[in-house]
C-alpha cells in the first residue's frame, strides 16, 4: 500500500489542490510574501520558507505541500532521520535543531502514524549525542522512540543495483522496514563533501561509512539515494554552518538565514541550499552527480518552487 | 548489632561500588556516583599526595577511624575485604550443606605472621618511592577488586543489558578488557582462594593495606574485649572469626589482624564485646586466669621496629640521593622521562606519562567511564610499569572534545579533573599527517574523514590542484619534469610507444605548476580538498586517527606527548552570510 503512496508522491500529482495559494495566505495571516517559480499548477516540489521560527516555518512549508498527511497515513510508520551525529548542544548547528524534530514527530503521531522512530549512526558515541543534541528528549516527549544505530545487528544488507559504487550497503532496518522515510538534516560546510545537507545525511543511514570515503566519496553520496529515497526532506538552514563543519568549532561559525528547505525532490533541496551556502555551481560535485543520474532537478530554474516569507 | 550495622554498609558499598563500574548509558556520573572509590584507602593516600579535593580529608578520617575502632575499613569499606566476606559465606553454606563440621586450620587461633605482612609492606612502600605504582597496582585491595568489575562484570552486565534489550550496541567479544581478563581475573582469584581456604589469610598476611592499618590498630580506642569471667570457652567466636585472630587460651583478640567483622561478638552470648579500652592496656584483667607473659597472639613489636627502621632507612637513602618518584614534578626533559614509557598516550588530566605512571593503579573506573571506550587498558605500550593502566587506543575510538569524565572519576590523581575549556586545549598528542597515504592524494577522490571529525580545526581542508597527464596529447616536452618542485614527474614509455609524463602520486602536493607550462594541454587539473595540519592546535584527541579510512596503516597518525603541553586556541571573527540575508539567493 505504501508503494502506491510513495509513487503518488513522487509524480507530484495535485491531489493536493484545494490547499491553493489564497486559501493558504488566509490560514497564515503572518505570511507576508508568496511567490512561485514556474507557475505549475499542482504542489511544488521545493517549499523555501524564511523569517520565522523553525516550528512555524516547518508548518508554513507543509501546509503549502498539502499538510503532512499528504505524506503520513493514518496506520502508517514513519522513521525519521535527523543529522544527529555529534555530541554537541542544540545552538551550535551541528545537529538538527530538536524543537524541529520533536515537531516533525508531534505531526506524525498526530496524523495517525503508529509508530514514529528516529535513529541517528552517530560520528560521536550514540548516547552522548542523542541526549546532548536534544533530540531524544524531544522526540519521546512528543511520543515518538530513539532507536539505536550502534549495532551491526540493527542494519541488514540491502542492494542497490542502479548505483555506480555503492552496490550494496548495510541499512539500518527502520529505514528499510518503515512505511514513510522523513529526512530532516540541518545544512552545513563540511570538510570532506564541502557540504551536507539532504544527500549528505543518508551516511546515517548505513553501518559502513568508510566504504563511502574510499570509494569516491561523491559518488557514495549521490548512490546512496538509491538506498532508499525520502519520502519526504526537511532541511534546517536556520543558522548553518559555514566553515569548520561538519563539527564546528564554535558559533562565529554559524551564520542567521533564518531559512528552511521542505521538498520532495532531493537534488532541488541541496542545489538550493548549496546557494545559501555561497556555493557557486558545480562546487558540490554529489549534486552534479545525483542529477546526471537522474535522481531530481539540480537547474533551479526548472523547479516548480514556493517561496514563503514570515514576518 | 554490630554485625548487622556492618553487613548494611558492606552492602551498600558493594552496590554503590557495581553500580559505578556499569555504566551502560553513558550518563555523566554524578558527584555522588563514584563517593565509594573515593574512599579508598589507596587512592585516597595517592589522591592526598596528588592534591585531589578532599582526598585527605578521606585518608585523615580512614586512619582516625583505625586508630579509634581498628581496621573498620577492611571489612566496611574494602571492596575485596566485602568479596572476601562473599566467598568465606558461600564457604561456610558449602559445608554446612555438606553437614561437615569446618574442622582443621580454618577454624581455629593462628600465629601470626607481622615480619611476613611487614615485609611485603615495607617492599611496596619503597616499591613506590622507587617506581610509582608499579607494584602497588597489583597488591592494593581496592585496585584489584576495581579491575575485577571492570573487566569482568562490566561485561557482564552490558551481555545482559543486550540479551533483555535487544542488541542496542556492540559490544567487544570479551569485554573492554579483551584477553588482559584472564589477568585479571587470575589476580583476583589469589584473594578469593585464600578466603575460602583460610578466611580473611590474604589480608593478614600479603595485603599491604592490611599491613599499613595493623600498624595502626595495635590498641584502638574501642576494641573487642574478652570477658574472662563470662567465658564458658565455647569458642563459638574463634570459629566465627574470619581473621583467625582469637586467642581463647589467652582471652586475648589480636587487634592488629581483628578485621572488625564483629561475627564474634553475634556468636557470643558470654561477653566478647568492643569496649572502649585505654590504649595500651595490655595486661588481662586481674580476675583473668593467668596468662602467660609473652603472648603468641601480640604481633611481634621487635618486626615493627625493624619496619619502621627499613621505612626510616630508604626515605633517608631517596632524601640524601635526592631521588624522588620519577615525574612527581615533571619538568619533561627528555631525560627525565626514561625508558619504555613513551610508546601510549596517557589521558588529558594526567601530565605526563611518568608522573601517571607514577601514580595509577589499574583500577579501570575510567575505562568503564569513557563513553567512547578511547581508554584501553595498556598491556606492554607504557612498558612493565603501566600493565592495565589505561592508554588511549585510537583504533577503537576517539576522545569525546566535550567529556572530561575520566579527570572526574579517577580517585587517585593520576588523572585530574580539568574543566572542559582546559581539557579542550590539553595536547595528549600530535597528529601527523602522511599524505602520501591520503586517499585525496592515492585516488583523486576526495574524503574528509579526519577533517570532519577534528575539533579544533588543526586539521582542515584546502583545495589543491591535483594534475593527471593525458598521453594522447603529451608531447614528452620535458616541461612539466622541469618545472616539478617536487620531482615528482618523470617521463616514461618507450621510443615506439611514445613518451609520456607520469606522475608519482605520492610525491606530489598538487600546486599545478605542471599543468600551467604544459603547452599541450595534456596536464590537466582537478580541484580537490586535501587535508592540512596545523599542529600547535592540535590536542591529540585521536578522531582523525579513528576516523581515516585509509588502512593498514592510516595516513592520519599521533605521536603521544609523553608531556602533555598547552595547545593553542584560535578564536576566528564571526562567519559573514556570504549571500543576501534578505533574499533567497535563489
Amino acid at each position: 500500500m505504501h508503494m502506491k503512496r510513495r509513487d503518488f508522491i513522487k509524480l507530484g500529482f495535485g491531489v493536493g489542490a484545494a490547499f491553493s495559494l489564497d486559501t493558504l495566505s488566509g490560514l497564515f495571516p503572518a505570511a507576508v510574501a508568496e511567490e512561485s517559480t514556474p507557475a505549475v499548477g499542482g504542489k511544488p516540489a521545493l517549499v523555501a520558507v524564511r523569517g520565522g521560527d523553525r516550528v512555524a516555518m516547518l508548518d508554513a512549508a507543509l501546509a503549502a505541500l498539502g499538510g503532512i498527511g499528504a505524506f503520513v497515513k493514518p496506520g502508517q510508520s514513519v522513521v525519521i532521520k535527523p543529522n544527529c551525529g555529534w555530541d554537541k548542544a542544540p545552538q551550535m548547528s551541528a545537529n538538527t535543531h530538536p524543537s524541529l524534530v520533536g515537531h516533525m514527530v508531534g505531526l506524525c503521531k498526530e496524523a495517525g502514524a503508529s509508530r514514529v522512530v528516529v535513529f541517528d549512526h552517530t560520528c560521536d558515541n550514540w548516547q552522548r549525542a542523542y541526549r546532548n543534541s536534544g533530540i531524544q528528549e524531544a522526540v519521546e516527549k512528543n511520543g515518538g522512540e530513539m532507536l539505536s544505530a550502534a549495532d551491526e545487528s540493527m542494519y541488514r544488507d540491502h542492494e542497490n543495483p542502479s548505483a555506480r559504487n555503492l552496490k550494496k550497503a548495510r541499512v539500518h532496518a527502520a529505514i528499510l522496514d518503515s512505511d514513510v522515510f522523513i529526512n530532516m538534516p540541518v545544512l552545513k560546510h563540511h570538510s570532506g563533501a564541502r557540504m551536507t545537507a539532504c544527500m549528505k545525511n543518508a551516511m546515517g543511514l548505513v553501518w559502513d561509512r568508510g566504504f563511502f570515503h574510499s570509494h569516491d566519496l561523491h559518488q557514495c553520496i549521490a548512490d546512496a539515494v538509491l538506498l532508499r529515497k525520502p519520502d519526504l526532506n526537511v532541511l534546517d538552514a536556520f543558522a548553518p554552518m559555514l566553515r569548520n563543519g561538519p563539527k564546528g568549532k564554535d558559533e562565529n561559525d554559524l551564520i542567521s538565514t533564518r531559512s528552511l528547505l521542505v521538498g520532495t525532490d532531493i537534488v532541488a533541496i541541496d542545489a538550493a541550499a548549496s546557494k545559501l551556502l555561497g556555493n557557486a555551481e558545480g562546487d558540490v560535485r554529489h549534486i552534479d552527480l545525483a542529477a546526471e543520474m537522474g535522481l531530481g532537478e539540480k537547474d533551479l530554474t526548472r523547479v516548480a518552487i514556493r517561496r514563503i516569507t514570515l514576518a | 548489632m554490630w554485625r548487622a550495622v556492618r553487613i548494611t554498609v558492606a552492602v551498600a558499598v558493594m552496590a554503590l561500588f557495581v553500580f559505578g563500574f556499569v555504566n551502560l548509558s553513558n550518563r555523566e556520573p554524578g558527584a555522588w556516583e563514584h563517593l565509594v572509590e573515593r574512599l579508598q584507602l589507596v587512592p585516597s593516600l595517592l589522591g592526598t599526595w596528588r592534591g585531589v579535593a578532599g582526598a585527605a580529608a578521606v585518608a585523615a578520617c580512614l586512619l582516625a577511624l583505625t586508630l579509634l575502632f581498628g581496621r573498620v575499613y577492611c571489612s566496611f569499606i574494602c571492596p575485596l575485604g566485602i568479596l572476601q566476606d562473599v566467598v568465606i559465606r558461600l564457604r561456610r553454606g558449602c559445608d554446612k550443606l555438606r553437614g561437615k563440621k569446618r574442622s582443621g586450620a580454618a577454624l581455629r587461633f593462628a600465629q601470626p605472621l607481622p615480619w611476613l605482612r611487614y615485609t611485603i609492606l615495607g617492599i611496596v612502600v619503597l616499591s613506590f618511592f622507587l617506581c610509582g605504582t608499579a607494584l602497588v597496582a597489583w597488591l592494593d585491595p581496592y585496585s584489584i577488586a576495581a579491575r575485577f568489575m571492570a573487566a569482568v562484570v562490566n561485561p557482564l552486565a552490558a551481555g545482559a543489558q543486550n540479551l533483555l534489550e535487544g542488541e542496542v550496541e556492540t559490544q567487544p567479544a570479551w569485554g573492554r578488557y579483551g584477553w588482559l581478563l584472564l589477568v585479571v581475573a587470575g589476580v583476583i582469584l589469589v584473594p578469593l582462594a585464600l578466603a575460602w581456604w583460610r578466611g580473611r589469610l590474604y589480608c593478614n598476611t600479603v595485603c599491604p593495606v592490611g599491613a599499613l592499618l595493623a600498624l595502626l590498630s595495635r590498641a584502638p580506642l574501642f576494641r573487642l574485649r574478652m570477658d574472662p569471667a563470662g567465658c564458658v570457652r565455647c569458642a563459638n567466636c574463634v570459629r566465627a572469626c574470619k581473621a583467625q585472630c582469637i586467642d581463647l587460651k589467652n582471652y586475648r583478640v589480636d587487634s592488629t589482624r581483628c578485621i572488625n567483622c564483629y561475627d564474634c561478638v553475634s556468636a557470643c552470648e558470654h561477653g566478647l564485646r568492643p569496649k572502649w579500652t585505654l590504649p595500651f592496656r595490655r595486661r588481662a584483667p586481674q580476675n583473668a586466669p593467668a596468662a602467660p607473659e609473652k603472648t603468641a597472639g601480640a604481633p611481634s613489636s621487635s618486626s615493627r621496629r625493624a619496619f619502621l627502621g627499613l621505612l626510616a632507612c630508604g626515605a633517608s637513602a631517596l632524601a640524601a640521593s635526592g631521588c624522588r618518584p620519577a615525574g612527581s614534578g615533571g619538568s619533561g626533559k627528555p631525560g627525565e622521562l626514561g625508558e619504555n614509557q613513551g610508546s601510549a598516550v596517557s589521558p588529558p588530566g594526567s601530565g605526563s606519562v611518568p608522573r601517571f605512571l607514577d601514580t595509577c593503579t589499574a583500577c579501570g573506573l575510567c575505562i568503564t567511564a569513557c563513553p567512547t571506550r578511547v581508554l584501553q587498558p595498556a598491556s606492554w605500550q607504557y612498558g612493565l610499569r603501566g600493565v592495565m593502566k589505561p592508554q588511549l587506543d585510537f583504533t577503537v575510538g576517539f576522545c569525546n572534545f566535550d567529556c572530561n569524565i575520566c579527570g572526574r572519576v579517577c580517585p587517585e590523581g593520576a588523572i585530574m579533573p580539568l574543566d572542559l575549556a582546559e581539557k579542550q586545549r590539553t595536547q595528549i598528542a600530535l597528529a601527523e599527517f602522511h599524505r602520501e597515504r591520503c586517499i585525496v592524494q592515492q585516488h583523486y577522490t576526495e574524503c574528509g574523514a579526519c577533517t570532519e571529525h577534528c575539533p579544533t580545526k588543526a586539521l582542515a581542508t584546502e583545495e589543491g590542484q591535483f594534475p593527471s597527464c593525458n598521453p594522447q596529447l603529451c608531447l614528452a616536452c620535458n616541461a612539466c619534469v622541469e618545472t616539478c618542485p617536487q620531482k615528482a614527474i618523470s617521463l616514461v614509455g618507450d621510443e615506439s610507444q611514445g613518451m609520456h609524463a607520469q606522475i608519482d602520486r605520492t610525491k606530489c602536493v598538487a600546486c599545478g605548476k605542471c599543468a600551467r607550462v604544459c603547452p599541450s594541454g595534456a596536464m590537466t587539473l582537478q580541484r580537490l580538498l586535501i587535508p592540512v595540519l596545523t599542529p600547535e592546535l592540535c590536542i591529540g584527541c585521536g578522531a582523525c586517527t579513528y576516523a581515516c579510512p585509509v588502512r593498514p596503516k592510516r595516513a592520519m597518525e599521533l605521536t603521544p606527548r609523553l608531556r602533555h603541553l598547552p595547545a593553542e586556541v584560535r578564536r576566528e571573527a564571526p562567519a559573514q552570510n556570504p549571500v543576501s540575508a534578505e533574499d533567497f539567493p535563489f
